[in-house]
């Protein structure tokens, strides 16, 4: 380009203008080619999810490794507690009373309330609810209190 | 040229490598592909182990080696959620030398890393970062190119973990991106961006493998050929200036031997030749750099080799279980060079009062943020005078390299309780408490 002092020329500066244009027209395909990295079409698992007939769920505390929840059932009534720890992910595992995390050491009480080391929140409590068939369904994408509770008495 | 007789004549192919003559020797730096990196003559301090080490060498063919042995994996391995652990599996199991291949391919990760924090070391205690050195030299800025290539390396590592789909590769992803989610505004985005979705799946391996077998070593490689060219614009190695200095300071004191003045440590600038001290001065201090420079080269390659490869054979690489998103192993460790900011993810949250302090951003982000940045900068702080460039330890520089000492001090000891004093649900334990540890992954 021109040094310093020198004007510049016609020639100059049409060469600063074309080379800038094919330098934002290369931004063009860049940035369409780039958009392909981010997904359209999403193959995960849905956030609605089946967990079985209510006969089939124990009384007392049980891990669900497929669903990442805990489901409690007193009898009639159930709740589904989320088993992934509040802090990084890491799936929480029973230890005595309550929750053990093994990944930083995050510890939970038997309603989630965390109670020790990093994580933030408590473990959140899934909703349950009946499909037609008579099947539970927890959604793992929302979140419910712990008083929540889902009582079924016909065929469970 | 070659009708120059010699007195003791190398095969062709070979004679720039095993030069007979001074002129072969300067020829050779011109005339040869991959001897034309090299000045002519290089300082003997600069090419002794005393003043580096060697140890960007040793950064450079641990690269390399992981290059052809990540090359021959590469075809082996099935970068499939259905099919990647046990196309892993049959390398161990089946495929011949298949878990000698893995273990040399992970013993050189694992040194480059060594080698890369070393290298940074003494790139820091002898003050070689400092801009000094002929015009046109910049060695903040090769200062910065080789931090980052110590973060390549790292996300080298980091990326190389995922691809078994085994436990420990499941959840070190899983936990290492929700800290990059934990960045306030983008974090979330980032983890997207990283996982391809929301959870990990065959989207996450696919970017990680791509990530790993192309994306950072081609970016790895760039550098490092922008590190080494830096060098030579540096005028060679700290130690070599000096050399010159002491040279020109013990010229001034007595009157000039007449002699050449052409640069031999020459760097141009603008087309011109910068002469930054008469070679008759720096001769006795000097030597041609071929053969010399490879020699030494091929010595340290030769080391690392041995050392890999008898690693690799000794610390087989390990394989858990296969990837399950519902049981987390007890304790889940990151490798070990990242265990000292598991550590700090796991430590640094505390309430002040109401206030929680958040230690996985703190931890995971923060203070590694801060890090960096602090290196980064720290050309621009160091203060100390230009004498303290290229030595050891100098005086000038005594309470910086204290600190930074003590920040190494620090990691390593972090690093050592993250590996050794941790056990079921990250409780401290001592070693030598009989408690059920899932060993870390080395
Ligand atoms: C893949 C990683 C790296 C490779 C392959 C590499 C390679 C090299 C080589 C071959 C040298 C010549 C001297 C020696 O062998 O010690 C060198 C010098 C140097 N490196 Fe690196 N390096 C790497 C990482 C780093 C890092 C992490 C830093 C610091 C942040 C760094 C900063 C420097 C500087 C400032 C010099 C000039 C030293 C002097 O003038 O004495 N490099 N590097
Ligand atoms: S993921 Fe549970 S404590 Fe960190």
């Amino acid at each position: 380009m021109s040094d310093a002092g020198t004007p510049p020329t016609r020639r100059s500066v049409l060469a600063v203008a074309a080379g800038s244009c094919a330098c934002l027209g290369a931004l063009g395909p860049l940035g369409a080619f780039g958009a392909g990295l981010v997904p359209r079409v999403r193959y995960e698992p849905p956030l609605r999810r089946k967990v079985g007939r209510p006969s089939e769920v124990a009384e007392g505390l049980t891990f669900r490794a497929d669903l990442g929840v805990f489901l409690v059932r007193k009898e009639t009534s159930f709740r589904a507690l989320s088993a992934v720890c509040t802090h990084l992910g890491c799936t929480v595992s029973q230890e005595g009373e309550g929750f053990h995390c093994p990944c930083h050491g995050s510890a939970f009480a038997a309603d989630g309330r965390n109670v020790a080391g990093p994580a933030p929140r408590p473990l959140p409590w899934r909703p349950l609810s009946l499909a037609a068939d008579g099947a539970l369904i927890v959604d793992l994408g929302a979140e419910v209190g712990p008083e929540a509770v889902l009582t079924v008495t016909e065929g469970a | 040229m070659s009708d120059v007789p010699s007195p003791r004549r190398a095969p062709r192919v070979l004679r720039d490598w095993l030069p007979g003559t001074p002129r072969e020797a300067a020829d050779a730096v011109v005339g040869n592909l991959l001897l034309h990196a090299l000045p002519a003559h290089a300082t003997k301090a600069a090419l002794s182990y005393r003043a580096s080490g060697w140890l960007g060498t040793a950064c450079a063919v641990l690269f390399g080696i992981t290059g052809v042995t990540g090359t021959i994996l590469l075809v082996l391995y099935v970068p499939s959620v259905e099919r990647a652990y046990a196309s892993v599996k049959d390398l161990e199991t089946v495929v011949p030398f298949g878990s000698w291949l893995r273990g040399t391919h992970r013993a050189a990760a694992h040194l480059m890393v060594v080698a890369v924090v070393l290298h940074l070391v003494r790139v820091f205690l002898t003050g070689a970062y400092k801009r000094e050195g002929p015009p046109g030299a910049a060695r903040p800025l090769n200062w910065l190119v080789g931090l980052a290539l110590l973060l390549l390396t790292l996300g080298l590592s980091f990326t190389g973990y995922l691809l078994p789909w085994d436990q420990l590769a499941y959840w070190a992803v899983q936990v290492g991106t929700r800290i990059a989610a934990s960045v306030p505004l983008v974090g979330d985005a980032t983890r997207e961006a990283l996982l391809g979705g929301s959870v990990i799946g065959q989207p996450t391996l696919a970017r990680f493998y791509a990530l790993h077998c192309f994306i950072l070593p081609s970016l790895t490689m760039g550098l490092i050929f922008w590190h080494l060219w830096r060098i030579r614009k540096d005028g060679g190695l700290a130690v070599s200036d000096r050399v010159a200095a002491d040279a020109v300071a013990r010229a001034r004191a007595q009157p000039p031997p007449a002699g050449r003045t052409y640069a031999i440590l020459g760097a141009t600038k603008g087309g011109t030749v910068a002469s930054v001290a008469p070679s008759a001065l720096l001769a006795p201090e000097s030597v041609a750099s071929v053969p010399n420079a490879p020699r030494r080269a091929a010595a340290v390659a030769l080391v690392c080799l041995a050392l890999t490869c008898v690693f690799g054979l000794a610390a087989a690489a390990p394989l858990e279980q296969a990837a399950d998103p519902s049981r987390t192993p007890n304790p889940a460790k990151a490798p070990w060079y990242f265990l000292w900011l598991q550590e700090l993810v796991s430590d640094l949250t505390f309430k002040v009062g109401g206030f929680v302090v958040d230690g996985t951003l703190l931890g995971g982000i923060v203070v590694p943020g801060l890090l960096v940045g602090l290196l980064a900068a720290w050309p621009w702080l160091d203060r100390s005078p230009r004498e303290a460039a290229g030595v050891w330890f100098h005086p000038a520089r005594k309470v910086q390299n204290r600190v930074f000492l003590a920040g190494l001090l620090v990691i390593a000891l972090l690093t050592v309780v993250g590996t050794f004093c941790r056990g079921p649900y990250w409780g401290f334990v001592w070693p030598w408490d009989p408690v059920p540890t899932t060993p870390t992954r080395l």
